[in-house]
């Protein structure tokens, strides 16, 4: 891709921002960056326009590079579109610059676990790199690396600035109303989903969920080879379960069936996760005892939904990392047990309404509260008329109190909502402390 | 899931402040010691007067201070335990305690009729006393975990009860295995047993229990003297006529230290079954009634720490002891002052006897060890 001596404007100047800034002063273009914020580190050779868009500014370009955070209904984008100019997202960018297959994982919920899931197993055999929403421009790597493949971490919004992006292999997990505030209507958000394949041709796989009606219907129009996973219909889907192995109905992989009895991930959510990266590690033809192996040790991130000790009947769960109340919510939603909750930390003037909503439908047999925002949640639960909680003055209190109200086949789940400033230094200390405080408790030291 | 609500209800800690690592109860810590130093007195006196006069005497000061500092040693430990470390040794407890209850039968040492005594390497073991704790933990580690119903554990965990009072009637102590059941079946109800199953249970026992009386004679007769002791006054009845006569000598302040007569043999068993007609005579009402308070106090303490306790286990394992003490209070001080049949019952802490002093205070050390964990409702 030839980008000599062109105008190329980068919208927005955030991780990803910066990255296609970085690749296209390399490739010799001439950068122009536009940020509504104010007060940024600006490389040299970069033509900045800060504080806001304008249309002089932004209209004299070639090319338009937007980063994911701006909305793409933006009138002065609009008007660019109008005016002929091409408008892009990063991962268009990052596609037009390498030749190397990709693979593509999208949907509302769960995309970041089988990403990396999906990494893990095909590193075990394979260069690969993995890239995208994760937290890893794609550009950057795009430019840099020819791995065997690279995995991507899509968003819609990513999606929606698509021209000639086409995954060898793309993944629709799901498409719930969750980010309904980014895209205008339900509709808008399923024709981005639908970007995903809509360059894919028959010698492509597009894998997809067979329980949502909302991607049944999204991939009506596929022209790919679709491969459709399942976990209520058993009979038609070509990925499903059965006495908890994962079988593939599909003529290759037809006698293969992967245990997910030892997997350490939680959550039903989680299993369809694993049957899609499992589908891929097969058809990128790595290894059955590698992805068995590679499902069985994978952990997600430490301190996220972590389950490191199962013991006396009791699985714990250490989610430090969940430092706000979505975290949480998300995190009761995915363990469909019931749960003993260690909640609370310091007080960021954070809004519990939904988290307190949550707490009054899901499985929570007892509420330990810690740290600062102790009183104000006793406060908030009593006036839920939530009753089932109690106030300790430290984590060790919590952790003692939480095993002993726990019943067999209950999760500990240390969860904070809060970030962990009152208490400890950040996050990891915090998880690592919850840690050591079960382990002290299993070999009967507390 | 009515039932089930109603046991969250009175067992749950909902709502509450929990605080670790607060003030012991000074109270139970100072009565217990308190109660401890007035039986080690008594049994001084006991042993003074008999040696003195009859060249002999059927109780050692010098053995049950030594043993009373080991019950201190183990109250101590119990004290310092991680709260769960009893917790994780229950059942193997009580399978021990099942053995030795078993082979005390065959192996036990007589005294009076009664097999209840084990030795092992110079020292005896009463151990229906060992078997009550064990089964005390054992409950505790059961109910802090199942429910309880008509279902299959509920019902094997009564078998247990049983079982353990059937092995200590049949040594025979009547007494001991009255307390054991009672405080199996009280625990029982207090984690939540349905009270059909509760009224079946007791009222069959209840009959049982009266029925057990007149299957041996002694038993029998034993008990038609608690009735009408003066119909007999120098055989069956001799014993509640001198623990009453005791007493009434006493009087308000007692005849003083060492002048009591009922230790020249005039009382059997004074050192035990009888121990506070003896403080009676001695030191006299004021004095008794202060013992009988003391025991109050220590009732009210281990079960106030057993109610504000946030932990399933360890709040069922002081409910039990505080049960166990209890009754046997009760049932010896019943007995002394005509109230109750006379059992053999020995008053714990004050009463002569190692296996029941180290118990008690193992007991006492555990639940001042649980009194640094609360748990306060939240004022609202």
């Amino acid at each position: 891709m030839d980008l000599k001596d062109k105008r190329v404007t980068v919208i927005g100047y955030g991780k990803t921002g910066e990255a296609c800034v970085e690749v296209l002063l390399k490739l010799g273009a001439r950068v122009k960056l536009s940020d509504k914020k104010k007060d940024l580190d600006i490389p040299n050779g970069v033509e900045a326009e800060l504080g806001g868009h304008t249309e002089e500014f932004i209209l004299d370009s070639d090319l338009i590079v937007v980063s994911p955070g701006v909305r793409w209904d933006e009138p002065i984008l609009k008007k660019a579109r109008e005016r002929g100019i091409e408008v892009i997202s990063e991962i268009e960018l990052a596609y037009r610059l390498t030749n190397v297959p990709i693979i593509a994982i999208t949907g509302t919920n769960g995309k970041t676990t089988t990403t990396s899931l999906t990494a893990y197993i095909l590193s075990t055999e394979k260069d690969i790199k993995l890239v995208g929403n994760i937290g890893i421009p794609f550009v950057k790597e795009a430019f840099t690396y020819k791995p065997e493949y690279f995995v991507l971490e899509v968003s819609s919004f990513q999606l929606q600035g698509i021209k000639f992006f086409r995954p060898k292999i793309g993944v629709l997990l799901n498409i719930a109303s969750d980010h309904l505030n980014w895209h205008n209507s339900m509709e808008e958000y399923i024709e981005a989903k639908k970007k995903l394949f809509t360059n894919q041709g028959g010698e492509d796989i597009l894998i997809y969920n067979k329980d949502d009606r909302n991607v049944i219907k999204a991939v009506e129009s596929a022209k790919s080879r679709k491969i459709s996973f399942s976990l209520e219909d058993t009979n038609r889907s070509d990925i499903y379960i059965e006495d908890n192995n994962i079988r593939f109905r599909l003529p290759e992989f037809n006698q293969i069936s992967i245990s997910i009895n030892r997997i350490k991930l939680i959550g039903k959510h989680n299993i369809a996760n694993i049957m899609c990266a499992s589908a891929i590690g097969l058809l990128c033809g790595i290894n059955v005892v590698n992805i068995l192996k590679a499902i069985e040790s994978f952990t997600p991130y430490p301190h996220t939904l972590e389950k490191f000790l199962e013991y006396n009947g009791l699985t714990f769960i250490d989610d430090s990392k969940a430092t706000n109340p979505h975290a949480t919510i998300s995190a009761l939603r995915s363990i469909s047990g019931n749960k003993v909750l260690i909640l609370g930390g310091q007080d960021k003037g954070m809004d519990f309404a939904e988290l307190l909503e949550e707490l009054k439908v899901s499985n929570v047999r007892h509420i330990c509260l810690i740290g600062e925002t102790k009183d104000k949640l006793k406060d908030l639960l009593l006036r839920k008329g939530i009753r089932r909680f109690s106030i300790h003055s430290s984590l060790e209190e919590a952790v003692m109190t939480a095993v002993d109200l726990a019943e067999r086949g209950d999760f500990i789940l240390f969860s904070p909502a809060c970030a962990s400033f009152d208490m400890f230094r950040n996050y990891v200390e915090r998880g690592e402390k919850f840690k050591e405080i079960v382990y002290r408790w299993k070999d009967n030291k507390i | 899931m009515l039932r089930e609500e109603r046991n969250l209800k009175r067992l749950s800690i909902d709502g509450k402040i929990i605080k670790f690592n607060t003030e012991i109860d000074w109270i139970l810590l100072f009565s217990s010691l308190l109660l401890l130093v007035v039986g080690l007195i008594a049994l001084y006196s006991i042993e003074r007067i008999q040696i003195e006069t009859m060249g002999y005497s059927n109780v050692s000061f010098k053995s049950q201070v030594l043993y009373s500092i080991l019950g201190i040693i183990y109250g101590l430990l119990a004290y310092r335990l991680p709260l769960r470390f009893l917790r994780v040794f229950a059942p193997y407890f009580l399978y021990l305690s099942l053995f030795l209850l078993t082979i005390t039968l065959f192996f036990g040492t007589s005294v009076k009729g009664g097999v209840r005594w084990l030795h092992i390497g110079g020292i005896s073991i009463q151990t229906s006393d060992i078997a009550r704790l064990a089964l005390i933990l054992y409950l505790s580690y059961i109910f802090s975990k199942k429910q309880i119903g008509w279902n299959l554990h509920s019902l094997t965990t009564l078998t247990f009860i049983c079982i353990f009072a059937y092995l200590t009637l049949c040594q025979p102590d009547y007494g001991s295995a009255m307390i054991t059941f009672l405080v199996g079946l009280l625990m029982m109800f207090l984690s939540g047993m349905p009270l059909s199953m509760f009224s079946l249970v007791f009222a069959t026992s209840t009959f049982l229990g009266y029925r057990l009386i007149f299957e041996a004679s002694y038993r029998e007769r034993r008990f038609l003297a608690f009735l009408n002791p003066w119909k007999d006054p120098y055989g069956d009845g001799y014993q509640y006529i001198q623990a009453l006569k005791a007493f009434t000598r006493g009087g308000i302040l007692g005849v003083g230290l060492s002048m009591g007569q009922q230790k020249l043999n005039v009382l059997p068993e004074v050192h035990t079954d009888l121990i506070l007609a003896h403080i009676g005579e001695e030191f006299g009402v004021i004095v008794t009634i202060f013992v009988v308070l003391l025991y109050l106090l220590i009732c009210i303490r281990m079960f106030k720490i057993a109610l504000v306790c946030p932990f399933k286990f360890s709040r069922l394992v002081v409910l039990g002891f505080a049960l166990s003490l209890t009754i046997q209070a009760m049932i010896n001080i019943g007995g002394e002052i005509k109230l109750l049949p006379l059992t053999g019952v020995p008053l714990p802490l004050l009463s002569s006897g190692g296996t029941s002093r180290v118990v008690s205070l193992f007991m006492i050390g555990y639940a001042l060890g649980v009194s640094r964990y609360k748990s306060e409702a939240l004022d609202i």
